[in-house]
This record gives C-alpha cells, structure tokens and sequence, in this order.
C-alpha cells in the first residue's frame, strides 16, 4: 500500500574484507548497491589519485569465459538425454559456504572444460565424416572402372570418363559413336543421375569425339583426388570412416562417464552466476590503498538486519535518510509494499512507470479495478477457468521467478473474476450451450443461461454498464487526487481543484432523476460556479481570474473523451464472445452424430485456443491501458527508478543462508 | 427490368444501412491495422538494441488500435438496429442513407487519425528507446490524437441510436 522509506548506507572497510562484505549483504537480498560517487582528488604526497574505482574487469572476463565453457557442457549433456528429472521435483538447496569450495570449484572447472572440448572435436568428426561420406558416394558409380579416374594418355590414345544425361538415348549415340568414330564408348553403370560413360579415343580425333559428346549433353566427371582407381577411393573412404568412428565412439564414451556430474556441473554454474554477480557489484565500489568505500540504498524494514551482518566485519557503518537532491533527482529506488494479493500487481504498474519516492502507491487500488474491468471484458467461464488453470499449472511445472511469477499469479486471478462475470453475463465458451441446445438437441427456443443478461442480446444495456464502470472508476481517480492533496496538507486546493468537478458530477447525476432534478440542478450550478471562482486563483489580474475559472469548464471536454474511452469494455466483450459464437456455429453445424461430435471437438480444440489466445493479450493490453491513461492520468506522479537489490543469481540450485 | 429498379434492388434501405456499417468497419479497421502497423515496425527496430522494453513498446502499440475497436462498435449498433439479429427490417432508401451518413464520422475520422496517432506512437517508441521512464508522455501525446476519433464516436453512434423504424 506504499512506496517503502530508504536509508542510504555507507560502509568503510578493510580491503580485505571487501568479497565477504559483499557477499554478506547478497544473502540478505535487500541491499541495492549505488556507483561510490566521489571527487577526483590526489595524494599530496605522489601524483595517484586518493580514491579510484575498483577495477575487475579482468577477474569478470575471466568468470564469464567460465560460465561460457560450463554453458557449452551443459548444453552438450542436455542433448545426449540426460536423466529426466521429475516435473515437480524441488530445487535442491545448498548451504551458502559452498560457494567458498575452491578445490571442489577446480575439479568442476575441468570436468567442464573436458565435455566442452569434447563436443566440439565431436561436431568437427562429424562434418569429416560428412565429407568422407560424401567422397564415398562420388566414387560408387565408377567402381566397375579400373582404370586411374584421371583417364589414361599413351602416346596414341586418350582415355576419360563422364556422365551423360539420362534423358539422352544411350543406344542411338552408342551407335552414332561406332559409325562415325574410331573409338569405343562403354557404358559403366547408370542410374537417375545419368548414365556413366568411359570413352577411349585415339588422340587426333579427340576433339571431335568431344565435341560430339558435348552436343549430346556429355560432362567430364571431376573428383577432388583423381589419381587412384573408383575401388581404391572407395576402399580409402570406408577405412578412414571407420577411424573416425572409432574416435567418436571413444570421445563418447568419455563424455558419457563424466555426465555423471551433471549436478555438481549445474551448482558450479550458479555458483559462477553468483560470483559474477558479487564482482559487478565490487565494480561500482572506490577504493584507496588499504580501504574500501561501499554505498547502498537498503528499506527501512531491512536496517537492523543489515547492520547485523555488517557487524560481523571490522567496518565503519551508517545509515542516514535520503538528502533533498536524491529525493528531487529520482535517485531513491523505489520498493513497494503490498499485502499478498495486490503485490501480484506490482509488474503492471512498473511496465509503465514507478511512483517518485515518498508518493502515493497505487498498486492497490489499481488492482481492484484491473481485476474488475478484465472480468467484464472477458466475461466467459470457459475461458476464465482456462486462464487461471494454466496460469496455475504453469507455476507449479516452470517455477518462474519474480516478476514472470507476479505476472501469472495476476492472470489466474484476472480469470477468476472473468469465471464470475461469466456467469453473470452467461458466457460459457460463447454460447456453447445455447449452439449445443439448438443444433445438437434440437431446441426450438432458447433459455437465457445468465443471471443478468447477454450482452449479446442488449448490447445498449453493456454499453450502460461499461460507462457505469468509468464513471466509478473516474471518479476513484478524482477520490485518490483529493485524498494525495489533504494528505500533503493542501486541503482547500483538493476542494477547490477535485471537489468542484465531484459537486458539478454529482449534480449532473441527480438532475437526470425526475424526482430529484431540480436539486441536481443546484448542485450542478454550486459546482460550475466554484470552479468559475477557483480555478484562476493563481492570476493577480481579476479579470484573468474569472477568464481562466471560465475557461476550466472547458475540461468536462477532457471528461468526457475519458469516459467515452471506457466504450472499449462492450467492444472487446462483444468481440471475444461473437468470435466463440461463430467457433460454437461451425462446430455444432454437423448435428448429433459421430461427424458431428468430432467436429465440435476439432472446433474447440483450434478455434476457441486461438479465441482465448487472442482475446488474452487484447484484454491485457486494453485494460492496462484504461488503467494508465484515464485512471493515472488524474493523480499519479511516475518516474521512480527501480529498486534492484543484489541477489545470487542461481538457475538450478537454491542457495540458503545460516547466521 | 430498367436500370433504376436494378438500382433500387442494388441500393435498397438494408444494403445501404449495411454498406453503413460496413464503412464503418472498414476505413477504421484500416486506419488502425495502418497504425498499429507503423508503431510495430518502430518497435521491432527498437527490440534489437534492448529486448527488455518489449512491453512498453506493446502498450504503444495497441494505442492506434482503439479506432478500430470503435469503428467494430458502431458497425455493431447499426446491424443490431436494422433487425439482421432478429426480425430484419424493412428500410426505406431514406432510412438506409440515415444510416449511412451515420457511419461516415467514424470511418472518416477513424482512419485518418488512426495513422497519425500510429505516427505520434512510432515517434514515442523512439523517444522510450532513448529514455525508458517517459514512456508515461508517450502514450499522453498520442492519446490526445484519439480525441477526435472519441467525439466522431459519439456523434456517429448518436443518430444510430435514436433511431425509430
């Protein structure tokens, strides 16, 4: 419900000391560490600076070339299978000491250097072996050809080979060879490629006996080594096949036992992630010869905790409160605190922007209308239940962490307040019921399924409904800009800025109640007139005043376009529910029949997937949108930064903490 | 059969109220698919140097879509009120054109602002790129371009609804 106070640490420490320190606050999580800001100033005694920037950038190239190898050799054991872990087991927890473990981290480190080396060399046999392959199969054709395949010249004839195409008759250019040449054509094999030919030729008609061969569509065979014989290319290339095999099998082999380790290589690489971690966080402290400067921003809730670990070290320590020129510059991050529910919300409102420090929170009523609005947009029990089962299962089978967690956690909740208006609004996959009634048994008329109405039938009725919720919802965003102004202690501006346009609202209401129109009238007239008085009180020219009160009144435009916006909530209702309705009609076209039924079951299964798909990402983005432009846009005050703590940053494992 | 009463047949009451809401659908829907089209080529160019602002570059994307969404709105009101839900009415010429000229404010004015306001989200997808906590102005400075789509919503939807057979 509130943007958490911040106290900003400073911390002096030995050199020594430095990687424990900061290793110490990543197990408390809640520590954000902050670039040491501070002066270029030299030592009066030498010409080196007095303070400098820790500088690892060397120890971080070397950690992420690490994590690369070890990356490498994971990836390879995924791809020979290694044991399937089962879908719900846990994340196995490791004491925080372990990351201390240098000879353990050593053995580690050559395991994997081992497995990476070997899968590269295994991806190199292969493509030789590609290419043996692909010698193998040049030579086949040419294997009953005994001769060099480079072709023979004796001092009066020439020999060579080639390839005639298969479209070509071999028998009419057989015999035009034997009537016109002195030569013989011999054919050695044949197959879809064409037909392999040997020609022997004397050497003065060679020409002419190419020339002829060209024209009939004749290309000399070419090979990368043409000095043996087809038997013995072949011979070669299964010899070195098998040798590379052979190599492959052992390199296999080896990979095989070492995949034994496959958990201890999974906790080294979260051990590495941490450490990379703890070093870009060491990269952002100063440093003089012998001490260290550390700066951080830790919530108030956190303090004591924080100032425990830290004494365990011989360091200098405090907090103080944020100074006036981090708080106008936005540099206190911000960390919000809500009950359970509403934090599932946190994500939404960070996709457009945190609330300054010290301002009002808005997750929480944010999260009532959000969870409100997507239920009336997507109103259909179906695809609520949908939503919130997969969401579900989703958590508990991907086990995603942060905001992914937030973001499904919202999802399933969004989904049951869709299951809720579904079954106010009667959608239960569209009209599945109504189609299943009328085509599948026959129905003549309809019941009406909801327990208010369709808004399919009474779309004017929805549209009433949708700008009954903007109403509310506008006039929230009013209540939450007066409540921010009285708490600031400005209690005559809320009344003048927000309670004159809530009076005008309020009149206007009432004046379209027959009984009561002419007190709305009043109402409507006290508000206009204190709006005409107030709003120029920040003019000296009294003139001016009364121009800018009366030129206020031109915001009901603004007013009115917002309200108007809310129209949106009966489109995208009515969208999602017509395309189910046309997916309900194709699928219950086949009647009740074995067609039929498999039919309704093809429709379901495709149309009504892509239908939630679609409309899930429609509604999100829609509602978020209703959320910041008209309800924001009357009292929020955005542009806080991120509040990002150092963690361990662990993929497979958990690490836990013992003080 | 002459040509004016092909004319007629082509042009009766419903076809004119139908070709109403089918302006209306159509010149929105095209706006904003234009729209929404633009700020998504702006995104993906965005993408390639910092994937993590994906989200806020949807939410500038969906902003132009809102004309066609009211473009659907009244194309809906208009079929609803011919009676093509239930009982189908039988329009004059006259009441066809009244709904025809109903449909134009939306369908004229949602296409072309649709492309400017893609344009203003295009250019905030730039500005967010640059600075990633403004993208609350952003959306503002194309918001202020629907505007105008929201009073041809009203005025387009006004007539249809008051209508009496």
């Amino acid at each position: 419900m509130a943007v958490s106070l911040m106290k900003k640490l400073s911390v002096i420490a030995h050199s020594n000391d430095v990687d424990k320190i900061i290793q110490s606050l990543m197990w408390l999580c809640a520590a954000h560490i902050e670039k040491t800001e501070f002066a270029d100033s030299e030592n009066p005694d030498n010409d080196e600076p007095l303070l400098e920037r820790i500088d690892c950038d060397g120890e971080i190239a070397a950690v992420t070339k690490k994590i690369s190898v070890v990356k490498e050799a994971l990836d390879y054991i995924s791809t020979r299978g290694k044991p399937k872990k089962s879908l719900f087991a846990q994340r196995p927890e490791f004491d925080s000491s372990v990351l201390d473990d240098s000879a353990r981290w050593n053995l580690c480190d050559q395991s994997a250097e081992r497995i990476a080396y070997i899968s590269s060399r295994l991806a190199l046999l292969k493509s030789e072996e590609q290419k043996e392959r692909d010698l193998l199969v040049s030579y086949l054709p040419w294997r009953e050809y005994n001769l060099p395949l480079c072709g023979v010249r004796t001092l009066h004839s020439v020999s060579f080979i080639g390839i005639l195409p298969p479209s070509c008759s071999f028998n009419e250019i057989s015999k035009y060879f034997e009537d016109n040449f002195e030569a013989c054509l011999e054919l050695i094999s044949e197959d879809a490629a064409g037909n392999y030919v040997s020609v022997i030729t004397y050497s003065d008609i060679y020409d002419s006996v190419l020339k002829y061969l060209i024209s009939a569509g004749f290309i000399r065979a070419s090979f990368t080594d043409d000095s043996c014989t087809a038997q013995s290319g072949i011979d070669t290339a299964h010899e070195n096949i098998k040798m590379i095999m052979l190599h492959r099998m052992s390199l296999e082999s080896e990979a095989d036992e070492l995949i034994s380790c496959t958990d201890e290589l999974q906790l080294y690489h979260d051990v590495l992630t941490t450490n990379l971690a703890r070093l870009n966080a060491k990269k952002k402290l100063a440093h003089t010869k012998s001490a260290v400067f550390l700066s951080g921003w830790i919530p108030v809730d956190y303090q004591e905790a924080a100032a425990k670990k830290l004494e365990n070290f011989q360091c200098a320590y405090e907090f103080t409160e944020p100074s006036k020129e981090d708080e106008e510059a936005d540099n206190v991050p911000i960390y919000l605190l809500n009950n359970l529910v509403c934090s599932q919300f946190e994500p939404v409102v960070a996709l457009y922007s945190l609330p300054r420090y010290k301002t009002f929170d808005p997750t929480a009523v944010m999260s009532i209308f959000y969870t409100i609005i997507f239920g009336l947009m997507f109103a259909d029990v179906g695809y609520g239940f949908l939503l919130s089962a997969g969401c579900l299962i989703g958590i508990k089978l991907m086990n995603p962490r942060g905001s992914m967690r937030k973001f499904m956690n919202m999802f399933a909740l969004c989904g049951i307040s869709s299951i809720a208006a579904g079954i106010v609004f009667g959608g239960y996959f569209g009209d599945l019921p109504t189609a299943i009634m009328q085509n599948f048994l026959g129905f003549e008329t309809l019941p009406d399924i909801s327990v208010w109405f369709n808004p399919l039938n009474d779309p004017v009725k929805f549209l009433i409904v949708s700008m009954a919720m903007g109403v509310i919802h506008l006039v929230a965003g009013m209540i939450v800009k007066f409540y921010i102004l009285t708490r600031n202690g400005h209690l005559m501006d809320a009344v003048f800025d927000v309670g004159s346009w809530l009076l005008l609202f309020a009149g206007m209401g009432l004046y379209f109640i027959p009984q009561i129109s002419t007190i709305g009238l009043v109402i409507l007239i006290i508000g206009a007139a204190m709006l005409i008085l107030t709003q120029g009180r920040s003019e000296k020219n009294p003139v001016m005043k009364l121009l800018k009160g009366i030129m206020s009144l031109y915001n009901i435009v603004a007013y009115a376009s917002d309200l108007l916006s809310y129209a949106r909530i009966l489109a995208l209702g009515m969208a999602s529910a017509v395309i189910a309705g046309v997916v309900n009609l194709l699928g219950t076209m086949g009647g009740l029949s074995i067609g039929g039924i498999l039919g309704l079951t093809f429709a379901f299964a495709v149309g009504h997937t892509l239908n939630l798909v679609i409309n899930v990402l429609g509604t999100f983005v829609h509602t978020s949108r209703l959320q910041y432009i008209e309800f924001f846009g009357k009292f929020y005050e955005d542009g806080g930064r991120a509040f990002e703590p150092l963690m361990p940053d662990a993929k497979y494992v958990t690490f836990k903490v013992n003080d | 059969m002459t040509f004016t009463e092909l004319l007629g047949l082509i042009f009766s009451g419903q076809n004119l109220a139908i070709l109403g809401a089918a302006l209306a659908i159509i010149l929105a829907g095209a706006g904003s698919a234009r729209g929404v089209g633009i700020v998504g080529e702006a995104a993906s160019g965005m993408l390639i140097e910092d994937p993590s602002k994906f989200g806020k570059a949807l939410l500038l994307q969906a902003l132009p879509g809102t004309q066609g969404i009211y473009g659907f709105v009244v194309a809906i009101f208009i079929i609803i009120k011919i009676g093509l839900f239930g009982q189908p009415l039988d329009l004059s010429i006259s009441q066809g054109m009244y709904f025809l000229m109903a449909s134009l404010p939306i369908a004229v004015v949602g296409y072309i602002s649709a492309i400017f306001q893609g344009r203003v989200a295009a250019a905030g997808v730039n500005l967010i790129a640059k600075r990633p906590g403004e993208v609350g102005k952003a959306i503002t400075s194309s918001a202020l371009v629907e505007t105008y789509a929201i009073f041809a919503l009203l005025i387009s939807l006004l007539p249809i609804i008051r209508f009496n057979a």
